[in-house]
């Protein structure tokens, strides 16, 4: 039997939330017995309505719905030294779910291709199950008294189809198969990206796997100390406590960046140029951070 | 495995009570409530587009209830799934309407237009009263009393886009569609002209190298292959393409070979996170600063081929004069340029360095730092730089406006409806419409197509004002899209507009100002058929959200045929026969009625081959002239010196301080500079009244559009992220909420445009606009030469009580 899931890749996605207004577009107003319900409305308007009537003084209101997939946006760093990230969250299914845990009467039930479904009927008046998920992936529908959320478009799965935030997404960010089956793309894709889920310390076990999740960075510039002259093709490394290393080198705006760092630890990171003196400094790495200018000066200077 | 059979019955059942589209309380308003659900029901999916793309459409018992890819993993851009909200939208005009207190025989009542309240009347009444309104004004006054407001950004369709009458870019008349027919057989009309969109590449391109400043000279194919360096400047390549799907897939491929990119943006855009190895963040609007900054770099460290540059421009000396500072006393250093863009002098240095360097292709978006009144400057230098630099002509160099991939060719096009050429009796440039109305005659000067420099008056002598407005295929250019929209507002609500009419599906602007308007079908309310990308789609009618509604088309016959001139308009033809003309101007390889049930054919995307155009140019300049006065790229015009004198700053192409920037007076009150990119979804001030995008986030929070604020700016004004805000100036003031982010330059607000203008007390163009509308706050003043002054916008912000 296949066990579903999903990979997504955060570094791609550009944040059009096309999946989001696409999942939105399935599950407002559309039922799907016995998987989901219709999930509320998204509306919005002004107070007291205008058109076609006059009003004396409006204020704008909206009501947001769910966000069976919903996307947030990552800023780390400090202008002008930024990374910003995009993460699309649906459902993780996990393998170890728990919404299934926390509901009673069976409720929440696992599919055998591993979909974790809420029931719409059974779930009624559920409403510990919003809390339930470290994901905040559950919503209350207050009009039916029930707690919904993805159902990884278990309607659309039966048919051969893939979800829809798949379909939907113009950049391709997100793909979708069988991870028990090595050769699947999916298993493939995660295998070379080193794909991973979301807070794995969490222990629920996702099926929704990440590539280019934000990391904390490094950065830096390396000039000439006496003119302040932007000094390209300087080589940098930097060091940490346990031994590991990396190696980059300055580029044609005399910038150097290292990715998808530790923080909490010490690094060291030297800078060398030929014809100048080394320059090393300790770094404490508290976040994704710039280190500003690394001024060399010249041999014998 | 719960199986479940394979079939298309949805199962609608009622479950407990139904939420209702719209918690309002006024009887007469635009409830669309959902049906109450039935038993198991055949789902049918029906092909259709929208300007997002095309999508199948999901209709059960005649409700448009969902949509899909038209195929698994077809999706070209990000929009076609918000098609339905629009269709479905709270703010549909439901049946024809007239103001209460607009009697046409009495007391008009204009000043209350925007405040009055609406009833409902029949067709007959409606479409009587606009016609009768069309003879008297002709009768009264001539044809060209009646105004038409030519608006390009018409939902799609190849039947049902009614064109329009313009002089978009004058000398060339853009005459097309059902609208162009029906003023010529009218007997003329006055018309809205300029633009929004690519105002200095209008004029500057042409002034510069005799064409459109932002024409792509170069395809992708030669981009991947043989640029070294591309830059995005002043523009979110990634997400403002109308194709995201192929746009995406290109900029991959760059960043996968590892051609270099850098972005140039006051804001961290989406293309700078994700694709650029180099962001720069300039301050908004000295652009030109560092730009002949870089050419002194070049100068001084001999990194260009002065020889070619010679030979291939007009007004080099000139020019190097200019940047060495020998003309003025001012050198054009880095260390100039830097203290002025707010970046460090170095930062210029390496990026001139490289551009000399490698082949350079430039996205100078028709956007971005074109839309200000010195945006003439930067495209003019633009392509001056790439001219001294080599890049004109030769592999991997050149410009292009945004979008990377071009529609293939292997299609032939349906063509459109075969427009009349009417009468222009007079053009009003639109950002003088208040001015036309109230204080006539305005005057202004304008680049055309053609590099000269054309002079306009309204009202010509002899030639009527203007008395009707006639709204329709979209507002925005008049009343939400205009700089400066309350002062447009008192225009439309004075009595010299004595009647002023909107066809529209939706409640916009124009409609909430109008005397009557009349409700018109979306696409999916009526059978079309449009050309998207490689696909040829059949437009099926998916639904009746608002059964009153007619078309554009309909509308529009049924007023020629009480004007007298029905017969001439149609051509004699239904509508499904001129349907089927258009069809068979194409090249799908099936009948029509084949063609509406397959629903889409899909053309073979024919690989490119890298192309290069004025390679002629490039290798032969003087046997390959360009279409200049000198045959040359022209950095010094002698047009524009003939035209305005010797000593305006726009005679070479150089850095000629904003209008509205840091040594402004208004500076010291308003110390913020306003960006207003396009929406992140959306066409301008499309789709902005679809409740999914009033909930998503980077665009509106908690009902108010967002500004973006650096924290340093917000800390200063005690402001915090979330926080309802007002952003203001001496023109007006608009609502906000913060979105504190590091992503923006401190000193620089970022504030989408499109925000459908709403006074807090309607009507009242003195009462702040919790629309957020951008055009509150522009000056509407434009330049001699350029048309667009948007982005050099002064502001100040603070938190909002109410």
């Amino acid at each position: 039997m296949a066990r579903l899931g999903l990979l997504i890749e955060a570094n791609r996605c550009i944040g059009c939330d096309v999946c989001v207004n696409a999942c939105k577009d399935e599950y407002e107003g559309n039922d799907y017995p016995p998987y989901s319900v219709a999930q509320p409305d998204t509306q919005y308007g002004y107070a007291p309505s205008f058109y076609p009537e006059p009003a004396s003084k409006l204020t704008a209101w909206v009501k947001r719905g769910h966000y069976w997939m919903k996307t947030e946006n990552m800023v780390l760093g400090k202008f002008p030294h930024l990374s910003s990230t995009y993460i699309p969250m649906p459902c993780m299914h996990c393998d170890n779910a728990p919404c299934q845990k926390a509901a009673s009467g069976g409720a929440v039930f696992t599919r055998a291709d591993g979909i974790v479904i809420v029931d719409p009927v059974k779930s009624s008046g559920q409403s510990q199950l919003v809390a339930s998920c470290p994901y905040g992936a559950i919503y209350w529908n207050d009009d039916k008294g029930i707690p919904q959320k993805c159902t990884l478009c278990a309607h659309l799965v039966d048919q051969g189809r893939a979800p829809k935030c798949v379909d939907a997404c113009p950049v391709k960010a997100i793909a979708f198969g069988d991870l028990d089956d090595p050769s699947s793309e999916i298993s493939t894709k995660i295998k070379a990206l080193n794909a991973e889920p979301l807070h794995p310390e969490f222990g629920t076990k996702p099926k929704v796997y990440y590539a280019g999740l934000p990391k904390p960075f490094l950065s830096g510039k390396v000039v000439d100390g006496r003119t302040g002259e932007y000094l390209k093709d300087a080589t940098v490394v930097l060091r940490a406590g346990d031994g590991r290393s990396w190696t980059t080198t300055s580029d044609e705006f005399a910038d150097f960046e290292f990715k998808n760092l530790k923080v909490g630890q010490m690094y060291s990171l030297e800078v060398t140029k030929a014809g100048m003196r080394p320059k090393k400094v300790m770094v404490y790495l508290d976040q994704a951070k710039d280190i500003g200018k690394m001024q060399l000066f010249p041999e014998g200077a | 495995m719960i199986s479940l059979s394979i079939t298309r019955r949805t199962f609608v059942k009622a479950v407990g009570a139904l939420a209702a589209m719209l918690a309002v309380s006024s009887k007469t308003n635009l409830l669309i409530k959902r049906r109450p659900a039935v038993a198991q029901t055949e789902e049918t999916l029906l092909t259709c587009a929208a300007d997002g793309g095309p999508f199948l459409a999901h209709v059960v018992e005649g409700r448009w209830v969902k949509s899909s890819p038209l195929k698994p993993n077809l999706t070209v851009a990000a929009n076609a799934y918000i098609a339905r909200g629009r269709a479905y939208s709270s703010d549909r005009i439901r049946y024809p309407m007239k103001r209460v207190d607009f009697d046409p025989s009495g007391s008009r009542n204009t000043q209350n237009r925007g405040k009055s309240g609406f009833i409902r009347i029949t067709w007959d009444e409606a479409l009587d009263l606009v016609a009768n309104e069309f003879r008297r004004i002709k009768d009264t006054y001539g044809p060209g009393s009646a105004c038409h407001v030519y608006m390009p950004h018409q939902w799609i369709g190849t039947l049902h886009s009614i064109g329009g009458v313009s002089m978009f870019y004058p000398p060339y008349e853009s005459q097309s569609g059902w609208l162009s027919r029906f003023f010529a057989l009218y007997g003329g009309c006055t018309t809205l002209v300029g633009g929004n969109s690519f105002p200095a590449h209008q004029a500057g391109g042409p002034l510069a190298w005799g064409m459109q400043g932002h024409t792509n000279i170069n395809n992708f194919a030669d981009v991947l292959q043989n640029s070294g360096l591309v830059i995005h400047w002043a523009t979110d390549s990634a997400i403002k393409s109308y194709n995201t799907y192929r746009q995406n897939i290109a900029l991959r491929q760059l960043k996968e070979k590892g051609v270099r990119q850098v972005v140039i943006d006051a804001f961290f855009n989406d293309t700078a996170a994700i694709y650029a190895d180099k962001w720069i963040p300039v301050f908004p609007n000295t652009d030109e600063a560092m730009m002949v900054a870089i050419a002194y770099v070049w100068f001084t460290e001999s990194l260009i081929d002065e020889n070619f540059a010679r030979s291939h421009t007009f007004g080099y000396d000139d020019f190097k004069s200019y940047v060495l500072g020998t003309a003025d006393g001012i050198p054009k250093t880095p260390e100039w340029a830097s203290k002025i863009c707010r970046i460090d002098a170095e930062e210029i240095k390496c990026l001139a360095r490289e551009w000399a360097a490698k082949p350079t292709f430039i996205i100078d978006s028709a956007g971005g730092a074109n839309r200000r009144t010195n945006g003439i400057q930067w495209v003019r230098l633009v392509i001056a730089l790439q001219a001294i630099s080599g890049n004109i002509g030769r592999p991997g160099g050149g410009v292009c406006s945004i979008e990377l991939t071009t529609r293939p060719s292997t299609m032939k096009s349906f063509g459109s409806i075969p427009g009349m050429k009417a009468s222009i009796v007079n053009m009003i440039f639109h950002v003088y419409f208040r001015d036309a109305v109230l204080n006539p005659p305005v005057t202004w000067t304008s680049v055309g197509t053609d590099g000269k420099i054309y002079t306009y008056t309204y009202p010509k002598a002899g030639t009527p004002e203007i008395h009707l407005m006639a709204f329709s295929g979209g507002s925005g250019f008049t009343m939400n899209q205009n700089p400066g929209v309350p002062r447009h507002i008192e225009a439309l609500q004075s009595p010299k507009i004595e009647f002023a009419y909107c066809q529209s599906p939706w409640w916009e602007t124009a409609a909430k100002y109008s005397d009557v308007v009349l409700p018109v079908r979306y696409i999916g309310e009526r059978d079309d058929i449009v050309q998207y990308d490689n696909l040829a789609v059949y437009m099926h009618t998916v639904g009746e959200p608002v059964p009153d509604a007619r078309t554009d088309l309909d509308i529009y016959t049924a007023i020629a045929q009480r004007l007298g001139f029905g017969d001439q308009f149609t051509g004699g033809k239904t509508p499904a026969e001129w349907l089927s003309t258009l069809y068979s101007a194409g090249s799908v390889p099936m009948s029509l009625e084949e063609f509406k049930t397959a629903g889409y054919y899909e053309f073979p995307y024919p690989t490119q081959t890298p192309t290069v155009r004025l390679t002629g140019f490039h290798d032969d300049p003087d046997n390959n002239k360009l279409n200049t006065q000198s045959g040359k790229v022209e950095i010094y015009s002698t047009r524009v010196k003939d035209a305005f004198g010797a000593d305006s700053p726009y005679v070479l192409a150089k850095y000629v301080p904003p209008i509205e920037g840091t040594s402004s007076p208004q500076y010291q009150t308003y110390p913020m500079l306003m960006l207003s990119p396009h929406p992140k979804i959306g066409r301008h001030s499309q789709w902005q009244n679809v409740a999914w995008v009033r909930a998503y986030e980077q665009m509106f929070r908690d009902g108010y559009r967002t500004v973006y604020m650096n924290p340093i700016d917000a800390e200063a004004r005690g402001v915090k992220d979330r926080d309802i805000v007002r952003v203001f100036n001496a023109r007006g003031a608009i609502v906000c909420s913060a979105y504190v982010t590091e992503r923006i330059m401190p000193g620089v607000l970022y504030v989408w445009e499109g925000g459908w203008y709403q006074p807090e007390v309607p009507g009242d163009r003195q009462s702040i606009d919790i629309g957020g509308n951008t055009n509150v706050l522009i000056d509407p003043r434009p330049g001699e030469l350029t048309h667009g002054m948007i982005a050099n916008t002064l502001v100040e912000v603070e938190k909002w009580s109410g």
